[in-house]
């Protein structure tokens, strides 16, 4: 089944619902559907004029609707295509919903995210704001992922070392299951939730579906796209709230008054249970310029155990420093600089460094 | 092993402790006091400037405080401008919240181990009556002890503790900082403005842009600046980064491309790596 054209969102809700009641055998293998509703919230700091009539790794074309905040996006690269419903409403956080194979789909929204700099970039659940959505319902599964970037071979005891985790456990009761194999502290450094499977239940009915940690949703069974529409927009909710005090407080803002500087807002700092080892090679690694983490930087030692990062955050071309130890970085990010890098590096690092970190204010706050 | 400079240190540690944060304790945003002004700068009643570095206000304490770092002698001229300074200065130059009719204000010079002898010297010459405070490796102590508000007083009164790694990204770098560690901004303004599509780039808009209190710079300061930068510049153009950077003959202005984020950054890593190895320059005390 392709992605049919709309005129309205009264349409659009009409073909996703008609999607959700198609009888498919339930596959359990999470994001391979090709027949029901799938959905991924794109972050945003340019205008959809602006980031489709540029030139980017994919082709788009876009047409209008009779809703002013409601396109036809079509992505294409060499032989493969997929058609969305790109969903403006909400400036900030966009929602593109497609029909389309599965794996296509999400491939191409990845080479439209990830080329810098787009001015795009997904919405980086952390490990716990995923476990929090799934207090949203009642949890159905989950994945975990996790692969030591920073590890080299020539480190000590490289064999000894976690090296890789990947595991998917459907079923009830899937907390337990978590919270256990954080008992083990062999592998507690690399539980870390890369998607989650969930039952959401509005008046309306029920939604069962999978949601990525980089905010892909893929509706498995229901009879309701009210639920599923409900569920997209409370995660992309909380997940702006999330961001907006990231913005508000913890970036440096230097305010020129009429009779000298005003210092404002204040920085974060993410804090390691496990030791970096090397500042440097970690550094090097960190700021390498390729996805996930899109980090440019230049860095130095500038104390014992203390390494400067002077960095860019290549999505939106913009200033990040960090200050590094073994134990602990600070993050400072200018005003004008998007709080989405500061949800990625602590996303990212959870997922290839240790997923024990956490995340804090200069204020003690605790954010993550 | 420290790679600041102590005036570029001096700066971020007193703008450090007035910010809370986990690692060390902010005595003076812990007892109320506020950074109010980064280099404030206003006109006295003689129409002289007066542009100390740091300004803090504390209403319990209905004090004002003005902080000026100095790594050399006192330069006698400025401080009689302090020492002459009112609080009709205060009040008609519109610099603070606080109200001035019940509050107070204070001068305190702050300096380094190494300066210090300068600094209580002059003082001692001149009687110019100011606080002296003086900031080692690991701690902040009183040389002069003329602290007015209440508060303030107990703050100081017990030496206060500098951990290693103080923050050091509220103020980038100065004058008397080394080539490597200026290049770390440098190299990333670069990165950055490139980025923004700019034709041709000027060393002003460089230093602009890598530090956000450039505009508060002395004039002395940011001729030393921008002679650094003037020289990592050409250096580029000449040098491993000629297809990256190119020097216009006619405007005198940069063009720059980085081509591959990759390969600039390792460049750039390179290049510091080279300046770490140049003698040291002169402080800006020696020119």
């Amino acid at each position: 089944m392709g992605t049919p054209i709309i005129n309205n969102r009264a349409e659009l809700r009409t073909v996703l619902e008609n999607s959700l009641k198609i009888q498919e055998e339930e596959i359990e293998d999470e994001f391979q559907t090709d027949k029901k509703p799938k959905s991924f919230i794109i972050e945003s700091n340019i205008q959809q004029e602006v980031i489709f009539n540029k030139e980017t790794p994919v082709r788009s074309f876009v047409s209008n609707t009779e809703d002013s905040t409601l396109k036809i996006l079509k992505l294409s690269q060499e032989n493969e295509n997929a058609v969305y419903y790109l969903d403006l409403s909400d400036r900030r956080f966009w929602i593109l919903h497609t029909l389309g194979s599965s794996n296509i789909a999400g491939k191409l929204i990845s080479k439209l995210v990830t080329f810098n700099p787009s001015f795009l970039d997904y919405p980086w659940f952390s490990s716990k704001s995923l476990e929090e959505i799934g207090k949203l319902g009642k949890e159905t599964g989950f994945s975990l992922k996790f692969d030591n970037k920073f590890l080299k071979h020539t480190d000590n005891s490289y064999e000894e070392k976690l090296q890789k985790i990947s595991m998917r456990f459907w079923g009830g009761q899937s907390n337990k299951v978590i919270n256990n194999l954080r008992k083990d502290e062999n592998i507690t450094q690399g539980v870390s939730l890369s998607a989650l499977g969930l039952k959401y239940n509005t008046d309306t009915g029920f939604i069962k579906s999978n949601i990525s940690s980089i905010g892909k949703f893929v509706a498995m069974k229901g009879d309701s796209v009210d639920s599923y529409f409900n569920l997209i927009s409370k995660v992309k909710n909380n997940y702006k709230e999330f961001l907006t005090i990231l913005e508000d407080n913890y970036r440096m803002g230097y305010e020129k008054k009429e009779n000298g500087f005003k210092l404002s807002g204040g920085y974060t700092i993410i804090e390691f249970k496990k030791e970096i080892e090397d500042l440097i090679s970690f550094s090097e690694v960190l700021t390498s310029c390729s996805y996930p983490f899109r980090l440019w930087g230049v860095y130095d030692i500038i104390e014992k155990n203390y390494v400067k990062i002077n960095g860019i955050d290549l999505h939106t071309n913009n200033k990040v420093n960090i200050e590094l130890t073994p134990n602990w970085m600070r993050i400072f990010l200018p005003k004008e600089s998007c709080g989405n890098v500061i949800s990625r590096l602590f996303s990212n690092l959870q997922n290839y460094f240790d997923s024990q970190i956490t995340l804090r204010g200069n204020d003690d706050e605790k954010i993550i | 092993m420290r790679k600041l400079s102590n005036s570029t240190r001096l700066m971020n540690v007193f703008i450090g402790l007035s910010l809370p944060n986990p690692h060390y304790e902010p005595v003076l945003y812990n007892q109320g006091y506020q950074l109010e002004s980064i280099e404030p700068h206003f006109v006295n009643t003689n129409g002289d400037l007066i542009n100390p570095d740091l300004q803090y206000k504390s209403h319990e304490d209905k004090n004002l405080v003005f902080i000026e770092c100095k790594l050399g002698a006192i330069e006698h001229e400025q401080a009689l401008k302090y020492k002459n300074l009112t609080k009709t200065d205060i009040i008609q130059s519109n610099i603070s919240s606080l109200d001035m009719s019940n509050s107070q204000f204070e001068i305190i010079y702050c300096c380094d181990e190494t300066s210090k002898d300068k600094l209580t010297k002059g003082d001692d010459l001149h009687s110019y009556g100011f606080s002296i405070l003086c900031c080692n490796d690991n701690n902040i102590s009183i040389e002069r002890n003329r602290i007015k508000g209440n508060k303030l007083k107990t703050i100081l009164s017990n030496q206060i503790n500098i951990p290693d790694k103080i923050p050091t990204s509220f103020y980038p770098f100065g004058p008397d900082d080394k080539k490597s560690h200026i290049a770390m901004s440098i190299f990333q303004s670069l990165l950055r403005l490139s980025g923004e599509g700019k034709e041709e780039i000027g060393v002003d808009d460089i230093l602009r842009d890598s530090h956000p209190l450039y505009d508060t710079i002395h004039t002395t300061g940011k001729n030393k600046l921008k002679e650094i930068v003037g020289k990592i510049l050409d250096d580029l153009d000449q040098n491993d980064f000629k297809d990256v950077i190119k020097r216009m003959r006619t405007t005198k202005r940069f063009r720059i491309n980085p081509r591959s984020y990759k390969k600039f950054r390792d460049l750039c890593l390179n290049k510091i790596e080279q300046y770490k190895m140049e003698a040291p320059q002169k402080s800006i005390f020696e020119y």
